[in-house]
């Protein structure tokens, strides 16, 4: 311990004569900020995700790792691990593992001062990896950095001492391995503490070498999984690309080890601004032709002395802003030179959001002023929607075709299943705010229907069943609903959905959403009458109905965060209430995570214990570069349960209508002169 | 109806552009039978030939058939469309007058999007060098030009030049567009 210390010191004086240097971060093969097996207390830049995958003497650790903030960062690990020996000595030959960490950098280096950070492992799923640390990190001259960290737990098993935080923290319960899923708090920091540490040597942006000393004995794995004759490991990353690195190391005096870990940054998009047809120069034949050129639908037009109002649903821009301007534009070049203000306002399934007030020659004079448009924003106003003439639809009916991928992950006999396909999506109005739409897949390859594993769920087998709904058919209807949409007051929509809902469940679905104008939050209201739907993805129903609905509180903070509360009641009947947690992007990106606790116990619940996943949201605009509106949104959960399953409905209110607000289309203005 | 996702798979699959092969098509013979002025531009991975599309108070647009546009003012770029990691607008008083014979150093300002939508600007002092008289051969004539370095910022400078005509015309110049995309090269095919 002493040795450490007097290391460290020197390190700390060595290292004032360095200014903090740029390293780029290194993941270990946790997929956290690390060194090779130990933490580190660097950070990710803000937004940063990680995916890695590491595998030494029969541990894989697949990891994705998301800088939630610039200082907090979450990884979920999903590893599979063999000759596992647990506790009371019960052997297992395979153990597929999910565990959740958090690292927080809650101080900055500086000349003097490194920078430090805590954080926890595992302490949400078995408790296999379960651990805590305090760590700090500085810069040394010579592109050298110096790691040292107190760890509990996993990482207080070599050279382990009294805990420091004083006899009440002496102890640490022993875990079960379980079913996983409840939170361990008791066991935080608790137990006999160690001290780890390294160097990392960054010599260029393309190779780095570390050198660490670990203090996990491996309990479960040693002896049985590999032999662990020694507490050095060494390490050697080499970056392919900037954001593709592979590691090799050498670990524990036993075995070599591999790791791949792909970057990739919502805040860097790699088109920029993106591709697609430039703004329009010139007039066209007719102001509603001229719209659709740009993928404007005119719904609405009126003439009002001096102003005109119109109404567009924008089918094109993944941006309000973007649309806005292109709007804007077609106007300026369309309506007679006598009108000086366009009202604005966009549409979506029959819904209107707030007005945009457009000053004509303020649009001409600072298009391309030197300023970005900065100037020009202040001069616009947002101004409650009017009426306006309808205008006939111009596409009442649009379709599309295009692959899609199923996963279906963590599914103990086979991890990694998908089925691929085609699907056909149509989608037909009938009239203002009514929608017929429908999704018919047709798969083409994939394992899906192989899954043996049965449910052996004790409740309604609303979603545990989804082994037999892969089996049944190649060719299924997805969806196919009939929906209206309606605005009794600017704040206020509803929306009745009917027919097949989703894959599982038909019935009738119906919604109200109150989200005041300016304000940070909405309330909403949904209640279901839901049966159903048979194996084989046609029109059939099973015998199971229910009644299920929530009510729901929407909060957006700044800088993306928000939250969701959803209390009601589910599909198998149970009552309770799911939060989400979530950070959305200007660009479209969304990630978040949520968790459902119902008045289901947790052993009735089963494996997993209670309902919990992470959801993204990543627009195909900002892969592509192209315009686009459509994205990729997904729901991964570890298990599947039937305890706080929810009927999925297209086209909810929350996320029809958000791209209406002013606040969203404030958020985006940058896009607004593209 | 329409195949948006198809159209996306074409697009990607879609050859790049060969400057030597498209710079060719602009020789003299063709040039002469050209009704409006010409630049070509290559950088940004793409080649392509602008025609004017528009015209505001100073402002030129030029646009190609493959939905680049190009605005500039004196020929210095301003903004542009389609080349993805955009301009989004620039402050190019300073550099306009110092074009114009004024000596002393400036201030240039570009700005761009973040990754949340949101306007950041680069500022950098400049200074403009004229350098030694050229012959600028253009398809379908010679144009004496004098080459004009700018050098904006002292770390890692932001470099463009120019080859300027006595009428003010900017026969071929390469100006830094983002960091993304450092320069392209624009080129007067006909005037």
């Amino acid at each position: 311990m002493r040795a450490f210390v007097v290391l460290w010191v020197c390190c700390l004086v060595i290292g004032s004569m360095a200014v903090g240097q740029d390293q780029p971060l290194r993941y270990n093969t946790y997929g956290a900020p690390g060194l090779i097996d130990m933490p580190m207390a660097s950070s990710a830049d803000d937004a940063e995700l990680a995916f890695s995958v590491s595998s030494f003497a029969g541990q894989t650790r697949n990891t994705l790792t998301f800088q939630l903030a610039p200082r907090l960062s979450a990884s979920l690990r999903y590893a599979d691990l063999d000759d596992i020996l647990g506790p009371g000595d019960v052997f297992y030959d395979t153990i597929l593992d999910r565990s959740l960490a958090l690292h927080y950098r809650f101080l900055n280096e500086t000349p003097l001062r490194p920078a430090m950070a805590i954080g926890v492992t595992d302490f949400v799923g078995t408790g296999i990896y379960a651990g805590e640390y305090v760590v700090a990190t500085k810069s040394l001259p010579g592109d050298l950095s110096a790691t040292l960290g107190l760890g509990w737990g996993r990482f207080g098993g070599v050279g382990g001492f009294d805990s420091p935080l004083g006899a009440g923290f002496a102890d640490r319960p022993a875990r079960d391995f379980g079913a996983g899923g409840e939170v361990s708090v008791d066991a935080l920091f608790h137990g006999d503490a160690a001290f780890f540490g390294g160097l990392r040597w960054t010599p260029n942006d393309r190779f780095d070498l570390a050198l660490e000393y670990s203090s996990d004995a491996y309990p479960y794995e040693d002896g049985v999984a590999f032999d662990r004759r020694s507490p050095w490991n060494v390490g050697l990353t080499y970056a392919v690309r900037p954001n593709l690195r592979l590691s090799a190391q050498y670990l524990y005096g036993a075995e070599l080890g591999a790791q791949l870990t792909y970057v990739i940054n919502p805040l860097n998009p790699p088109f920029g601004t993106g591709f697609g047809t430039p703004p329009v120069t010139r007039s066209g034949s007719d102001l509603a032709a001229a719209l659709a050129a740009e993928g404007l639908d005119l719904r609405a037009y009126r003439r009002d002395g001096t102003r005109v109002h119109v109404v567009v649903e924008n089918t094109r821009f993944a941006t309000s802003a973007q649309a806005l301007g292109r709007a804007s534009r077609v106007l300026a070049l369309q309506v007679p030179s006598a009108v000086r203000h366009f009202h604005i306002a966009l549409s979506e399934n029959g819904l209107t959001g707030p007005a945009v007030v457009i000053d004509r020659v303020s649009l001409r004079d600072t298009e391309f002023a030197p300023d970005g448009g900065a100037a020009f924003r202040r001069t616009v106003a947002f101004a409650a929607p009017v009426e306006a003439g309808a205008v006939p639809a111009a596409s009442a009916f649009s379709w599309d075709i295009a692959p899609y991928l199923t996963p279906n992950l963590f599914d103990p006999d086979d991890p990694l299943r998908a089925d691929v396909g085609l699907a056909l999506d149509a989608r037909w109005r009938l009239g203002e705010g009514v929608i017929v739409a429908g999704t018919l897949r047709q798969k083409l390859a994939g394992n899906l229907d192989q899954a043996t594993r049965m449910s052996d769920s004790v409740l309604p087998r609303v979603r545990s069943d989804f082994a037999l709904y892969d089996r049944e058919g190649d060719a299924d209807i997805a969806d196919l609903t009939l929906a209206w949409y309606a605005q009794p007051s600017p704040e206020v929509t509803t929306r009745l959905t009917f027919g097949l809902l989703e894959p599982m469940f038909a019935g009738t679905s119906a919604e109200v959403l109150w989200r005041p104008a300016g304000q940070t939050w909405a309330l909403g209201a949904e209640i279901n009458q839901l049966q159903q739907r048979d194996y084989d993805g046609d029109f059939g129903l099973l015998d199971y109905t229910v009644t299920s609905g929530h009510a729901s509180l929407y909060w957006e903070g700044d800088a993306g965060y928000g939250a969701q509360l959803d209390m009601g009641r589910y599909l198998a009947g149970d009552w309770g209430g799911t939060l989400t947690l979530s950070r959305r992007f200007a660009n479209g990106w969304m990630l978040g995570a949520f968790a459902t606790l119902t008045d289901v116990p947790f052993d009735e619940f089963g494996e997993g214990s209670f309902d919990k996943g992470i959801v993204f949201t990543v627009p195909l605009s900002w892969i592509s570069g192209q315009p686009r509106r459509d994205v990729l949104a997904r729901t991964i959960r570890p298990v599947t349960r039937d305890g706080g399953g929810r009927v999925v409905v297209e086209d909810r209110l929350y996320e029809v209508t958000r791209p209406l607000t002013a606040r969203v289309i404030d958020d985006t203005w940058g896009m607004f002169w593209r | 109806m329409k195949w948006p996702f198809a159209a996306l798979i074409l697009a990607a699959c879609a050859p790049q552009p060969d400057p030597a092969a498209l710079r060719a098509l602009f020789d003299a013979e063709h040039v002469a039978r050209l009704d409006v002025p010409v630049v070509f531009l290559t950088g940004a991975d793409t080649a392509t030939a602008l025609v004017p599309a528009a015209q505001v108070g100073s402002v030129q647009t030029w646009q190609s058939r493959d939905d680049i546009q190009i605005s500039e003012t004196a020929g210095l770029v301003i903004a542009t469309h389609g080349l993805g990691h955009d301009l989004i607008a620039a402050d190019v008083a300073g550099a306009t007058a110092a074009l114009k014979g004024r000596t002393a150093p400036y201030m240039r300002h570009w700005v761009h999007l973040d990754g949340q939508l949101q306007p950041v600007t680069r500022s950098a002092q400049c200074r403009l060098v004229p350098g030694q008289m050229l012959r600028h051969q253009a398809p379908s004539e010679v144009v004496p030009v004098t080459a004009v370095v700018e050098t904006c910022g002292a770390e890692n400078p932001i470099i463009n030049q120019y080859h300027i005509a006595a009428d003010g015309i900017i026969w071929w110049s390469r100006q830094w567009i983002s960091e993304r995309i450092g320069t392209i090269e624009l080129e007067r095919i006909a005037r």
